[in-house]
C-alpha cells in the first residue's frame, strides 16, 4: 500500500505542571495526549470529535508542529518532521496549516486583511509584488469573501466572515493538509452551515486532505466519513467510513450522541 | 460556492463611537505641537537673544517690552523660558526614545524567547528596578561628570527596564494567541513574528507610559540642570533659569515664576496626552 | 395567565445613538409563571438586548421605550435601588460566561452567602446554611465542603451550577438563561438544561432561555420565539414552529440545523444579517429570502396570527407552508447560486 500523506505514530504529550518554588514535585500527571495514531490520505477528510479536555486541540497542536510532541513520529510527505530543527521546519511548515477556533483572536488586529493574505505568498514566494494584488483577490474569492475585503482591517467582519479570512490565510500556503480546529464551535448555527459548506468546497476543488474538529459528533459525521473519538488524551474509538454513528461501540461515543439535543425528538 | 458573497458589515455598533470625543488626546496634542513650534521658531517670536548680556536693562519688573521681565544679566525671561524649551524638549525626547528602544526590544526578546535569555535579561531588569530612580540618574551623572550628554546616558541606563517590563509582559500573553500561533504554523521567522505580529500589538501600553515618563523626564533634566549637573550655563533650560535666579526669588519673583509655569505646564500637556492615548487604547480593546 | 404574575415585555424598543440606530424594535414577548419560553436569534438580532432589558440592564447611551412588567412592577424607568429589589426576588439572570460574573477571590460559599443576605434579613449562619442548600439543589456534590472553594477550582459546567444557585437565592419568580450553555460540551449541556428544567417545573419559575441555537431552546421551551434583525419574526408553540413554520427566516435556521447525511452540503441561509442602521424599510429578511417579491421590500410587514397563539411576520406564510424544508433549501441554494 502507498505511503499516505500523513501518518502520526504513537504521539504522546504532557505538560509540566507549572510549580511553585516551595512545593514539592508533583506526581505524573495524566498526559494531555496518549500515543495517538491515525493516517491521513490526500483529498481525504477526518473527523476528530470530543470534549473540552480530551486531547484534542493538543493534537492538532502537535500535528502541526505548534507544540513538540514528547514521543512518537509525524511523518507527512514520508519525511519525519519530529526531528527537524526548528529552522528546518520552517520551511515545511506550509504543508500543514491550521484554521482556530476563536476567530476573533485568530487575525492581527493591526493588519489589513490583504496585507495578510500577501505576506504569507511574498514570503514563500508563492506570488510576486506585481501579482500580488490579483493573488489575494483570488483567495478572498475563494472563500466567498469581496475583494474590497482586502483594504479593511478585521475588526470590520463578522466572525463567520473572520472565519473565511483564517480559511483564506491558510489557503495562500497552498497546504496539503488543512487542520480545523473547531472552526466553528464558536459560530451562530447559520453561519456554521455556510463555513462548513466552504470547507467541504475546497477540499473537492482543491483536493485538500481535512482534518476537522470538533464537539458536535452529528456535524462532525456529516463532514467526515471516518471518525475519531477522543476522551482523557486518548483515542478511544475510530468510527470507519463504511459505519454509521448509531452502531458507536464505546459507551462514551454514545452518550456524545445522546446528549446533543436535537430536533428530532421534539417533534417526534 | 455554496453561498452567495456578502457585504461587508460592521459588527459591533459600539465601534463608530470611538472617534468621538477624545477630549484630552485632542487638546494634548495641539497645545504639545504649539509648544514644539513657539521652540522651533523661537527667533520669529522673540526680538531678544537669549544669552546676550545686558547688564543696563538688568531685574526689569515685566513691562510690554519684556512681558516676563528680564533676570540679573539683563536678559529677556520670556526669551529664555522659549529657547529652553528647545533643551527640555529635547531631554523628554531623547531621555524616552533610547530607553523606549532598548528596553522594547530587550522586552520583545525576553518575552519571546523565554528560558535562560528571559531569566538574563530580567535579572538585569530586577536590580536597575531596586535603585531609587532619582538617586540612580544623579550618581550616574555624578560619575560620568556634569553635562546633558551623561544625563541622556543616565537616564538611557536607568529607565530602559520599565518599558522591558511593560514589553515582556505583553509579548507573553501575546505569543499564545492565535494569530500568533498562525505567524509560526505559515512557517514565517521569528524576527518577523517579532517585530510585525506582536510589537504592533504590544506597545500601546509602552507609548502610554512613555508619555508620563517624558514629563517626568523633563523634570528630572530640570532638576540635575538645578544642581549643576545637567545644562550648563550660560544655556537657557528651565531648570537652570530657576538655580541662577533662585537668591532674586524675593525681590524678582518673576525671574523664577516663568520656568516654573514652563515645567508645570509641559508636564501637564503630556499628561493629558497620555490620557488620551489610554483612553483609546482601552476602548479599542472593547 | 394573570396579568399581575410572570414577565411581560409590550412594544420594547431599544436605541442607540439618539435614536438613530434602532437594535430592538417592538418586541412583545410574556412568559408565565411556570412557563418556560425560548428566544432564538443570530449574534446581532437583539435577543440578548431584549432579555437583559427585563432585568433593567441597559447599555449605556441606549434609550429604551415600551413597557415591561414583572409582576406588579414596571421595570423601564426605575430606580437603581428599585431596580436592587426586583431582581433577586422578581427576576434573576444566568449568562454565559460564569467565570466574569464570579468574584475570583471569594469563596464560593461566601458569595452565594452574599447574595441571599442582600435580599434578606438573614443571620449569617443561616444564610451560609441555604447556600449550601442552594448549592446541593444544583447539582454539586459534597456541597459544604467544595463552599469553601474560588471559582477556578470549579469546571465550566460546575461553575454554571454556581452561577445557577446565585440566580435562585432570592426565589425568582422568572430566571432568564442568556446562552447558559453556548460555552459548555455538549455532555455538560444536557446537564445544565435539565436541571433548568427541574427548576422550572419544581419551583414553577417561569424560564425565558435565550440561545441562538434552536435544538437547545426546543428541547426545554413549550413556546418559542424567534428574532431577527431586532425584531419578533415568528413566535408560537414549539412544535408549530418545528413542524409548521411560516417565516423564511425560521425555516432556514431549522434548515441549518440538520444533519442530512444523503447531502453533500449542509442546507444554509446566505448572506448575512443587516447591520444595524442600514435595515431594509419593507421585511428585513427580504434580500436574503427566496420567496421575496415586490411586495415584501414596499412596506414594514406586522405579526399577524397563523393560527392560534401562533404569529409570523410575512406576506407569504400560505406558500411558506405549502413547501417543506428540502424544497425549501434547494430554492435558496439557486438563489445563492444567482
Amino acid at each position: 500500500m502507498a505511503e499516505p500523506l500523513l501518518r502520526v505514530e504513537g504521539i504522546s504529550k504532557s505538560y509540566a505542571p507549572r510549580r511553585g518554588f516551595f512545593s514539592a514535585p508533583a506526581p505524573n500527571l495524566r498526559p494531555a495526549l496518549a500515543s495517538a495514531s491515525f493516517e491521513l490520505s490526500k483529498g481525504e477528510i477526518l473527523g476528530v470529535v470530543g470534549e473540552s479536555g480530551s486531547g484534542k486541540t493538543t493534537l492538532a497542536r502537535c500535528v502541526a508542529l505548534l507544540e513538540r510532541a514528547d514521543s512518537g513520529r509525524i511523518i507527512f510527505k514520508g519525511e519525519d518532521l519530529t526531528v527537524l530543527s526548528e529552522p528546518q521546519l520552517r520551511k515545511r511548515r506550509r504543508g500543514i496549516q491550521t484554521v482556530f477556533q476563536d476567530p476573533y483572536a485568530s487575525l492581527n488586529p493591526t493588519i489589513r486583511i490583504g496585507d495578510a493574505l500577501g505576506e504569507v505568498m511574498l514570503v514563500h514566494g508563492l506570488a510576486t509584488r506585481q501579482t500580488l494584488r490579483e493573488s489575494v483577490g483570488a483567495l478572498l474569492r475563494q472563500v466567498g469573501l469581496p475583494v474590497a475585503a482586502a483594504d479593511a482591517y478585521p475588526k470590520a467582519f463578522s466572525g463567520g466572515q473572520r472565519q473565511r479570512i483564517c480559511i483564506a490565510r491558510a489557503l495562500a500556503a497552498q497546504p496539503d493538509i488543512l487542520i480545523a480546529d473547531e472552526p466553528v464551535s464558536s459560530l451562530d448555527v447559520s453561519v456554521q452551515a455556510q463555513v462548513v459548506n466552504l470547507i467541504l468546497d475546497l477540499k473537492d476543488r482543491l483536493g485538500l486532505s481535512v482534518i476537522f474538529i470538533g464537539h458536535d459528533l452529528q456535524l462532525i459525521d456529516f463532514i467526515a466519513p471516518r471518525v475519531l473519538v477522543m476522551l482523557a488524551g486518548e483515542i478511544v474509538e475510530t468510527i470507519p467510513a463504511d459505519r454509521s454513528i448509531a452502531d458507536a461501540r464505546h459507551e462514551y461515543t454514545r452518550a456524545l450522541i445522546q446528549a446533543v439535543p436535537k430536533l428530532e425528538t421534539v417533534t417526534g | 460556492m455554496s453561498d452567495a458573497p456578502i457585504s461587508l458589515m460592521p459588527v459591533r455598533p459600539g465601534v463608530a463611537w470611538l472617534s468621538k470625543g477624545n477630549w484630552s488626546l485632542r487638546v494634548g496634542i495641539a497645545s504639545f505641537v504649539l509648544i514644539l513650534l513657539a521652540a522651533i521658531f523661537a527667533p520669529l517670536i522673540t526680538a531678544y537673544d537669549p544669552i546676550l548680556i545686558d547688564l543696563a536693562n538688568a531685574l526689569k519688573a515685566p513691562s510690554l517690552a519684556h512681558p516676563m521681565g528680564t533676570d540679573h544679566l539683563g536678559r529677556d525671561v520670556l526669551t529664555r523660558v522659549i529657547y529652553a524649551a528647545r533643551i527640555d524638549l529635547q531631554i523628554g525626547a531623547i531621555g524616552v526614545a533610547l530607553p523606549l528602544i532598548i528596553g522594547t526590544i530587550l522586552g520583545l526578546v525576553a518575552g519571546y524567547y523565554g528560558g535562560w535569555v528571559d531569566a538574563v535579561i530580567g535579572r538585569i531588569v530586577d536590580v536597575i528596578i531596586a535603585f531609587p530612580f532619582l538617586v540612580l540618574v544623579i550618581a550616574i551623572v555624578a560619575m560620568l561628570g556634569p553635562g546633558l550628554l551623561n544625563l541622556y546616558i543616565a537616564l538611557t541606563i536607568v529607565s530602559w527596564v520599565l518599558y522591558t517590563r511593560i514589553i515582556r509582559a505583553e509579548t507573553i500573553a501575546l505569543k499564545k494567541r492565535e494569530y500568533v500561533l498562525a505567524a509560526r504554523n505559515l512557517g514565517f521567522g521569528h524576527l518577523r513574528i517579532m517585530f510585525r505580529h506582536i510589537l504592533p500589538n504590544a506597545i500601546p501600553p509602552a507609548l502610554v507610559f512613555a508619555m508620563s515618563d517624558f514629563a517626568l523626564d523633563v523634570q528630572v533634566g530640570a532638576t540635575l540642570s538645578f544642581f549643576g549637573m545637567g545644562a550648563q550655563p550660560p544655556a537657557p533650560e528651565w531648570g537652570l533659569m530657576i538655580a541662577e535666579s533662585r537668591s532674586m526669588m524675593l525681590t524678582a519673583p518673576w525671574t523664577v515664576v516663568g520656568p516654573g509655569l514652563a515645567i508645570v505646564i509641559v508636564s501637564l500637556v503630556v499628561s493629558l496626552i497620555g490620557d488620551g492615548f489610554a483612553d483609546k487604547v482601552r476602548r479599542l480593546d472593547e | 395567565m394573570s396579568d399581575h404574575s410572570g414577565l411581560s415585555i409590550e412594544n420594547l424598543s431599544i436605541a442607540f445613538d439618539g435614536g438613530q440606530k434602532i437594535a430592538v424594535n417592538g418586541v412583545s414577548l410574556r412568559v408565565a409563571m411556570g412557563e418556560a419560553v425560548g428566544l432564538v436569534g443570530e449574534s446581532g438580532s437583539g435577543k440578548s438586548l431584549t432579555s437583559r432589558a427585563a432585568l433593567g440592564l441597559l447599555p449605556k447611551k441606549s434609550t429604551a421605550s415600551g413597557q415591561i412588567r414583572v409582576g406588579r412592577h414596571s421595570i423601564l424607568g426605575m430606580s437603581p435601588g428599585q431596580l436592587r429589589a426586583v431582581r433577586g426576588a422578581g427576576i434573576a439572570m444566568v449568562f454565559q460566561d460564569p467565570m466574569s460574573s464570579l468574584n475570583p477571590v471569594a469563596r464560593i460559599g461566601d458569595s452565594i452567602t452574599q447574595v441571599i443576605r442582600s435580599h434578606g434579613d438573614v443571620s449569617e449562619g443561616d444564610a451560609f446554611a441555604r447556600a449550601v442548600g442552594l448549592m446541593e439543589r444544583v447539582g454539586i456534590r459534597d456541597a459544604k465542603a467544595r463552599a469553601a472553594s474560588f471559582p477556578h477550582e470549579f469546571s465550566g459546567g460546575m461553575r454554571q451550577r454556581i452561577m445557577i444557585a446565585m440566580a435562585l437565592a432570592a426565589k425568582p419568580a422568572i430566571l432568564v438563561a442568556d446562552e447558559p450553555t453556548t460555552a459548555l460540551d455538549v455532555i455538560v449541556q444536557k446537564n445544565i438544561l435539565t436541571l433548568l428544567d427541574d427548576l422550572r417545573r419544581e419551583e414553577g419559575m417561569g424560564l425565558l432561555l435565550v440561545s441562538h441555537d434552536l435544538a437547545v431552546v426546543a428541547s426545554l421551551c413549550s413556546r418559542i420565539a424567534v428574532m431577527y434583525a431586532g425584531q419578533i419574526v415568528e413566535e408560537g408553540p414549539t412544535k408549530d414552529i418545528l413542524l409548521h413554520p411560516r417565516m423564511p427566516y425560521t425555516v432556514g435556521l431549522l434548515a441549518s440545523t440538520r444533519r442530512d447525511k444523503s447531502a453533500a452540503r449542509l442546507m444554509s441561509i446566505p448572506g448575512a444579517p443587516p447591520p444595524l442602521g442600514d435595515r431594509a424599510k419593507g421585511c428585513r429578511f427580504a434580500p436574503r429570502c427566496p420567496l421575496a417579491i415586490d411586495v415584501c421590500r414596499a412596506g414594514a410587514v406586522s405579526l399577524a396570527e397563523v393560527s392560534p397563539g401562533h404569529t409570523a411576520r410575512c406576506i407569504r406564510t400560505a406558500d411558506v407552508q405549502s413547501m417543506n424544508l428540502e424544497s425549501f433549501s434547494l430554492m435558496q441554494r439557486e438563489v445563492a447560486h444567482g
